[in-house]
């Protein structure tokens, strides 16, 4: 597959200032921001707890309470975020320029993201789910076959095979993208929901991920590992040995991509 | 199987200076077959006085067909009712095209035969239309599954499929009277012998993958009799362990040249 389009712009940026960002009334920090290859960009938040903020720039592992995405443009040199995020920004080596609700100069650490193997170039990007194929045993056998991914249906076909799931509690979980960077970011976008987002593991087909940020479902775990393949150009599979609701099983996911 | 194509190559070895010296291939029959194999056309030459080469296809052009009692079952949660299922099965789906080697060890008509069928490998074919008990968005999407692992579904139409599993290619022994390559215009000849299939397995298949994307391979398994509680009283274990078929084939040639 050709890399996607802004597969040579892609960027990580981590803050050791961190501008301040409001979201839903809440005070956070911007930890990071990532430009990925398929002009998407990611927006890794830290909530800023008792009103208060870090006296100290964090340089060690991000902790993440939730982030936002949406989509960026390039305009001579500057990325430009459109969406939830709006704003301008200018990124160098250890300083980041931003204009836009919070403006200003703030320090961190830009990190190209890489794609050397033929299975990364074709990884990153961002996948649309067309099917999804759902496995569970050990003392309740079920399976079956999905349009898309819309936890609640999968959850309501669980529960009436026998499996002790509460469909109302994934209520709105419709996966409406799932991407991977060069930068080793995993997020999963929902349609009415905030995103699943953490690290993933590429080596050859054999996928591990783990996410940081998740909401509490039955369906997708925290982690788990299985196998990425490409069984044709802009098509991907997504195999993964996992647990749902307790029970062991497989999900596949068969994507596409624009 | 490696032995017995051995002794077969070995055979023809032996008799084919013989047959060349006699010129062989001079002579050519074409003929009907009828037989537990189905209906279908062979081609026939002499290897010499000894040994005939025949080489044909046959189809059998007849299917079963009922509405069948199949009970109740549960499926996605809920008991549904198989009870007067539109039932059909097919034999040699495909049909089979095969190569034999007659030697007759006289001037008379007896002869042995050795050779190989091949085909689809599908000794019966049975289709189950199970669209009335299963509803249509669940067609090809939703399967049975039971605790060894083991899970089937519909197709995408709302078909289900079970099928009698054979080698593809089975070497077949036998004997017969008659020769294709005869004195006069028009012979008849009859084979009886047995094909050695390996075993007409039952298989399922589970579609759940293909329906998602046709890229995917249907999924097949094999029926046991412990997958079905041995309410057949290992008679599915019996038969799919039963290594050989029949073969009982006349043929009617006439002469080319």
């Amino acid at each position: 597959m050709e890399p996607a389009p802004t597969a040579e712009d892609a960027v990580l940026f981590t803050f050791e200032e961190k501008p301040l960002y409001m979201m839903n009334g809440q005070k956070c920090e911007i930890v990071s921001i990532e430009f990925t290859e398929d002009s998407r960009y990611i927006l890794g938040l830290s909530p800023v707890i008792d009103g208060s903020v870090s006296a100290t720039p964090d340089t060690k592992a991000l902790k993440l309470g939730s982030v936002v995405t949406g989509k960026f443009t390039l305009s001579a040199g500057k990325y430009i975020t459109h969406g939830e995020y709006e704003a301008q920004m200018e990124l160098r080596d250890e300083v980041a320029k931003i204009t836009g609700a919070v403006s200003g100069e703030f320090k961190g650490k830009k990190k190209r993201s890489e794609s050397n193997t033929t299975e990364e170039v074709n990884a990153h990007r961002t996948w649309v789910v067309d099917n999804t194929y759902i496995k569970i045993t050990g003392g309740v056998n079920a399976e079956a076959g999905f349009k898309g991914c819309d936890f609640q249906e999968i959850a309501q076909f669980l529960k009436d095979n026998g499996a002790k799931i509460d469909p109302s509690k994934v209520a709105g979980y419709k996966i409406s993208e799932m991407e991977f960077t060069g930068s080793g970011s995993m997020n999963i976008a929902f349609s009415a929901t905030s995103s699943f987002y953490g690290s993933y593991t590429l080596s050859g087909e054999n996928i591990t991920y783990s996410f940081v940020v998740i909401n509490n479902n039955d369906i997708l775990a925290a982690s788990a590992s299985g196998k990425l393949t490409f069984p044709a150009n802009k098509k991907a599979e997504l195999i993964l040995n996992t647990t749902i609701g307790g029970y062991n099983g497989t999900v596949q996911f068969s994507m596409h991509s624009n | 199987m490696k032995r017995f194509l051995l002794i077969l190559i070995a055979a023809v070895s032996i008799a084919a200076p013989r047959a060349f010296a006699q010129e062989a291939f001079k002579h050519a029959a074409l003929g009907v077959t009828a037989g537990l194999d189905g209906f279908g056309i062979e081609a026939a030459t002499a290897l010499g006085d000894h040994f005939q080469l025949r080489a044909g296809y046959a189809i059998m052009p007849f299917s079963y067909s009922k509405n069948m009692n199949l009970g109740t079952g549960t499926v996605n949660g809920t008991s549904r009712d198989f009870s007067n299922t539109p039932v059909s099965i097919k034999m040699w789906y495909g049909g089979n095209g095969n190569v034999m080697a007659d030697w007759f060890p006289g001037d008379g008509a007896f002869h042995v035969t050795a050779g190989l069928f091949a085909g689809s490998g599908k000794l019966l074919k049975g289709d189950l239309d199970v669209t009335r008990a299963i509803k249509s968005d669940e067609w090809g999407r939703v399967a049975v599954s039971y605790d060894n692992g083991v899970s089937f579904s519909t197709d995408a139409n709302g078909i289900a499929h079970v099928d009698a599993v054979t080698l593809k290619v089975m070497p077949y022994v036998g004997i017969g009277l008659g020769r294709a390559i005869g004195d006069g215009p028009v012979s008849f000849t009859f084979d009886l012998g047995a094909l050695i299939t390996g075993g007409a397995k039952p298989q399922i298949y589970n579609y759940i993958r293909n329906t998602m994307d046709p890229s995917n391979p249907v999924e097949s398994m094999q029926l046991t009799s412990a997958l079905v509680k041995n309410k057949d009283k290992g008679w599915i274990d019996k038969i799919a362990n039963i290594p050989v078929f029949p073969m009982l084939k006349i043929n009617l040639f006439v002469a080319l040249f």
